[in-house]
């Protein structure tokens, strides 16, 4: 049998000055000590990366299913309550979205062509596009408060003579009652429809959380990309924080049609 | 990707101010940390800094064990007390509502701050990065920060036990968890606060095994722990994000009335306990995944045979892990769900059983005709063997509806998981830590007093929970704060029973501090085992675990390759060495304390001795 | 479960299988967006025009939009994201999300959808079941002399617990 040679040189980790990490020689300045090679750092960053997502998936997942399974439970609230989102809003917002992360993809290949002007302008046009989205979903919101449509106990926007079996429903409605209700629109007949409000918020409210944490991270990613921290061969936080978008664009791609598109 | 140390002809001999094998040893407890020089309190503050600021996997999992060791002991007083106070029917020392947080303390604690986070994020940090032949796992600073979230899940849970307790159980059940005046809100926090932490060490753990393995160490030559390690993370990163969504809507539901599980708002409070169970179920294999891994490394070693179907159990976690995900209607039997989905969540159950059997049948296996060796770590695999093969079986029973609806929330349940949990992951747990302290501590710990603790335990456990069986199955209700008189007796000796489970407990944490005072330093392979935090460094590893990248060339459990004349032959290049040294070879056969202390005294312990 | 069970060695390229950083160019970048949001005024079309009772998808809207919404989310994972390009284990992770999804609704659906099949007994109105409880409570009490006749513990079980029977 041949002799195994079970150990080789790689490197001596105490070649430098013992605790601090800055090794000199060919290491690049963003190389962390315990990696082998650049590629292994960012393939181990990306694949992290990916399977953050996957818990964000499955974050959601669960409120889809909320979604699903109520949905068959119930399919005539479901068509009523929908009435009552703006299809042309939620629409140009899916537009918005799409395009930001059309800009977060150009951003990215900016950073691979070492093209530094184009990736800071790409992240900035992102974070206004997350902001426009952003002032829109605050429209549809506020509309939606002053016709008293609120999640769960708090909804009050139902039509006169709305029949009413549950005891929480019925408390709920008569402590808000006596709304006004203005011309042109049309309060609802279900009176489980604050359970619809109540899943359209608890969704719609977390990706908005998403979409604000993007906006920081995007707004930091484009101050550094400023002072040309990014380049071809390093680029790792860009690409991370271009797949957290694009999940987020995902998630409305889904949200949209089941909300505001049931018929 | 071809940086990775692909040959050494690619490198030219590096220059070195040692002689390989004769580098000085940068002992991880002490380094980095204050120099000699320094006395007093300025000493202690630099080294609770270094350790507090620390990014080094085995420090954070040095952290984490001593942490959840608080955790287990504060939650195992609390069973001593519900214990003492079934002694008798009535009130003995507890009132009723005292009993009730009384025992959700000792579940909530033990299940949420101890079992789920005991053997990955404290043995498994330790242990996972050496056995990968890496440095470090790929996100050091997220190891941390999983720490300090964990801290902080921990505090919060503490918080809202002690500002007027909790009284749902540990599983919230809406819609009584809407309307309870007692602190839900904190608590559904302090869980969403703890999931992070877990989801953060599950994403570590997997890219580490994914990028960061040494050369030649192939999926097929992985050791069972760490394949046991991945089955564990993909769970904790499917199932957490769904306990975490659920008690975000269980806050909003207390905070702002969303009314998605409350039927007054016409919501569906069975849907609560299906998020709930989606998490909940996989966690269990959160609990005991990890056990099966550290029986298989202790059947290999302590057998001094290449573990029996290798493949079959690397797999069947795998499977577990994936099962795992399609059972948890078998908690719901009695709550209402469709007969339908009863049906077929209970014959999935049964499946279950088919890769746990195959376990333990390839475990049996690894022991027949092989040396075996009864020191400690092997005594408590034997007994993990015996008690789970009854925990299990004990839940298939369950898992049938029949049975179940006859059996649901009477004392042959609590009887059964705690064979699981307790008898299982508890004592993989303690095996675990009497194999791999000589590593992470330097120390050997005691032989003698280690084989009495691993009988008086097991003795202990079963005289207290066998006889929950019996009361279960005449009908004893769980939970109950008295009983009627003809339970007595079966509850005496359960709670004489819990005595000697706390005695054995003890002895064993007596032996650990012993051991880290008084006990022997321990060589760098005392086992004789074949995976790499044995065969290459020292005890305990050095700071950047190995002084150079190791080169795997056989399977984990080859001892023929690793002990024969042939592979520690020729130059020396080859068979195990520890800081340079051939390493001792035990005799399986001789095997023993005596013969393992010899080797001690034969000088081959590293030069640094550890913790003095 | 592991994307190769078989690799020889950790730097083995099919672990690490990728071809350098891929770049995507403009034209295709404008070819996607361009096609999703085609898709996006595609499916608030079929949407407007069901709500108005142009057409009639029945069965199908559901699908229907899920399906398109399925496209665009595969155009933006498999291109902006990078997944055609990418190491294969990136997609598998996020193909297990989809699946347990899925396993996480089916089995859900199973107890929600099939409430009232085999014993219909949700649909049994309450003052029914209250008069069989009724009956039920009667016939305990004329049961009631027997049973407590009959000692809990059977002299059996006194020999094998040592637990005097206690009425």
């Amino acid at each position: 049998m041949a002799v195994h040679p079970t150990t080789i040189a790689v490197d001596d980790p105490h070649a430098g000055a013992h605790g601090s990490h800055d090794h000199g020689g060919d290491h690049p300045p963003h190389l962390k000590h315990y990696f082998i090679s650049s590629e292994q750092q960012f393939d181990a960053a990306k694949l992290g990366m990916w399977l953050f997502l996957v818990t964000e998936i499955l974050l959601f997942g669960g409120m889809f299913v909320a979604y699903g399974i109520y949905r068959s439970m119930y399919p005539e609230l479901f068509v009523e309550a929908s009435t009552q989102l703006n299809t042309v809003m939620g629409g140009i917002n899916t537009l918005v979205l799409l395009a930001s992360s059309l800009t977060v993809a150009w951003a990215i290949r900016c950073a691979q062509t070492d093209n530094q002007r184009g990736l800071f302008w790409n992240l900035v046009a992102t974070v206004c596009l997350a902001g426009v989205f952003m002032v829109i979903k605050y429209f549809e919101y506020t509309h939606k408060f002053h016709l008293g449509i609120f999640p769960g106990s708090h909804y009050t926007f139902f039509a006169e003579g709305t029949p009413f079996t549950l005891p929480g429903v019925e408390a709920a409605a008569e402590h808000g009652g006596g709304h006004h209700i203005p011309e042109g629109e049309l309060p609802l007949t279900n009176q489980r429809a604050g359970l619809f409000f109540s899943i359209y918020y608890v969704m719609t409210g977390i990706h908005g959380i998403h979409v604000l944490i993007g906006m920081i991270a995007i707004s930091t990613l484009a101050v550094k990309a400023w002072k040309g921290k990014y380049s071809s061969a390093w680029y790792t936080p860009v690409e991370n924080v271009g797949l957290y978008w694009h999940v987020v664009d995902i998630i409305w791609i889904f949200l949209f049609p089941l909300m505001y598109l049931i018929s | 990707m071809s940086t990775v140390a692909t040959a050494p002809a690619r490198t030219e001999p590096v220059q070195r101010a040692y002689p390989p094998g004769h580098e000085p040893v940068h002992n991880y407890l002490h380094e980095p940390g204050p120099g000699p020089d320094v006395h007093g309190f300025q000493r202690f503050w630099e080294i609770f800094k270094s350790w507090a600021t620390t990014v080094d996997h085995k420090r954070i999992g040095v952290m984490y064990l001593f942490t959840i060791s608080i955790f287990f002991a504060v939650a195992g007083i609390a069973a001593l007390g519900v214990r003492a106070e079934l002694l008798a029917p009535g009130s003995q020392f507890l009132t009723a509502d005292q009993y009730n947080k009384l025992f959700t303390f000792h579940g909530v604690v033990m299940v949420f701050l101890f079992i789920i986070p005991s053997i990955p994020a404290s043995l498994g940090n330790f242990i996972l990065p050496i056995q990968l032949g890496a440095k470090d796992v790929a996100f050091p600073k997220l190891n941390l920060m999983s720490y300090y979230l964990f801290l902080t899940g921990a505090s919060i849970a503490l918080y809202a036990i002690f500002s007027g307790g909790i009284d749902t159980g540990w599983t919230f059940y809406t819609p009584y968890s809407d309307t309870t005046n007692t602190a839900v809100l904190p608590m559904t926090m302090a869980v969403f606060v703890a999931g992070f932490a877990t989801i953060l060490t599950g994403i570590n753990f997997i890219v580490t095994i994914h990028k960061m393995r040494a050369p030649g160490l192939t999926w097929n030559r992985l050791p069972l722990f760490i394949w046991a390690l991945y089955a564990v993370s993909i769970v904790q990163i499917l199932a957490t994000p769904v306990i975490g969504i659920t008690m975000v809507l269980l806050a909003l539901e207390r905070f702002i009335g969303i009314g998605i599980f409350d039927p007054a708002l016409g919501g569906d409070p069975v849907l609560f306990q299906h998020f709930f169970w989606f998490y909940s179920h996989p966690a269990v294999y959160i609990m005991i995944l990890p056990a099966f891994g550290v029986i298989s490394e202790l059947m290999g070693t302590f057998s001094r045979q290449k573990v029996f179907g290798y493949r079959a159990i690397a797999l069947s976690s795998v499977a577990i892990a994936m099962l795992g995900f399609m059972v948890w209607g078998h908690h719901m039997f009695v709550s209402g769900q469709s007969p339908l989905s009863s049906i077929v969540f209970s014959v999935i159950t049964f499946l279950i059983g088919v890769p746990s059997g195959i376990k333990i049948l390839n475990w049996v296996a690894t022991m027949y005709k092989g040396s075996v060796w009864l020191a400690t770590p092997m005594l408590f695999a034997l007994a993990f063997l015996f008690l789970f093969t009854i925990g299990g079986l004990t839940g298939i029973m369950v898992g049938a509806i029949g049975v179940d609806i006859h059996l649901h929330d009477t004392y042959f349940v609590v009887a059964h998981f705690h064979y699981v949990m307790m008898g299982g992951t508890v004592f993989a747990m303690v095996g675990a830590l009497f194999y791999w302290w000589p590593k992470m501590f330097g120390r050997m710990m005691s032989e003698t007093w280690g084989r009495i603790s691993a009988v008086v335990m097991f003795f202990g456990f079963n005289m207290t929970f066998f006889t929950q069986f019996i009361l279960g199955s005449q009908g004893m209700p769980r939970r109950y704060f008295t009983y009627l008189p003809q339970y007595q007796d079966l509850h005496v000796v359960s709670t004489i029973g819990s005595w000697f489970l706390a005695l054995g407990l003890l002895m064993v944490l007596g032996n650990m501090i012993w051991s880290l005072f008084r006990g022997k330093p321990a060589p760098g392979n005392p086992w004789g085992a074949a995976t790499l935090e044995w065969t290459h460094t020292t005890s305990p590893p050095d700071h950047h675990n190995f002084h150079r990248t190791p080169l795997v060339t056989h399977g984990p459990y080859d001892y023929d390759v690793l002990f024969s004349g042939d592979g520690a032959g020729g130059d020396g290049a080859g068979g195990v060495r520890i800081a340079g040294q051939p390493a001792p070879i035990p005799d399986p056969e001789v095997g023993g304390p005596q013969e393992m202390e010899k080797s001690v005294d034969q000088g081959t312990s590293q030069p640094d001795s550890a913790l003095d | 479960m592991a994307e190769n069970l078989h690799d020889t060695s950790a730097a083995d390229p099919a672990d690490h299988g990728h071809h350098g950083h891929h770049i995507l160019s403009p034209g295709l970048l404008l070819k996607v967006i361009g096609s999703l949001a085609f898709l996006t005024l595609l499916t608030v079309a079929i949407g407007l025009m069901e709500r108005k009772g142009i057409i009639h998808l029945g069965g199908f809207t559901v699908p229907v939009a899920l399906g398109i919404a399925g496209i665009k989310a595969t155009l933006v994972a498999m291109f902006f994201m990078g997944l055609k390009y990418d190491n294969k284990v990136n997609a598998l992770a996020f193909s297990l999300s989809i699946v347990f999804l899925s396993i996480f609704f089916i089995f859900t659906f199973l107890d929600t959808g099939f409430r009232d099949t085999f014993d219909d007994w949700s649909a049994t109105p309450i003052d029914e079941q209250e008069l069989e409880e009724l009956r039920l409570q009667e016939r305990d009490q004329e049961l009631q002399p027997a049973i407590e006749a009959q000692p809990l513990v059977l002299p059996g079980d006194t020999a094998l617990l040592g637990t005097p029977p206690t009425p």
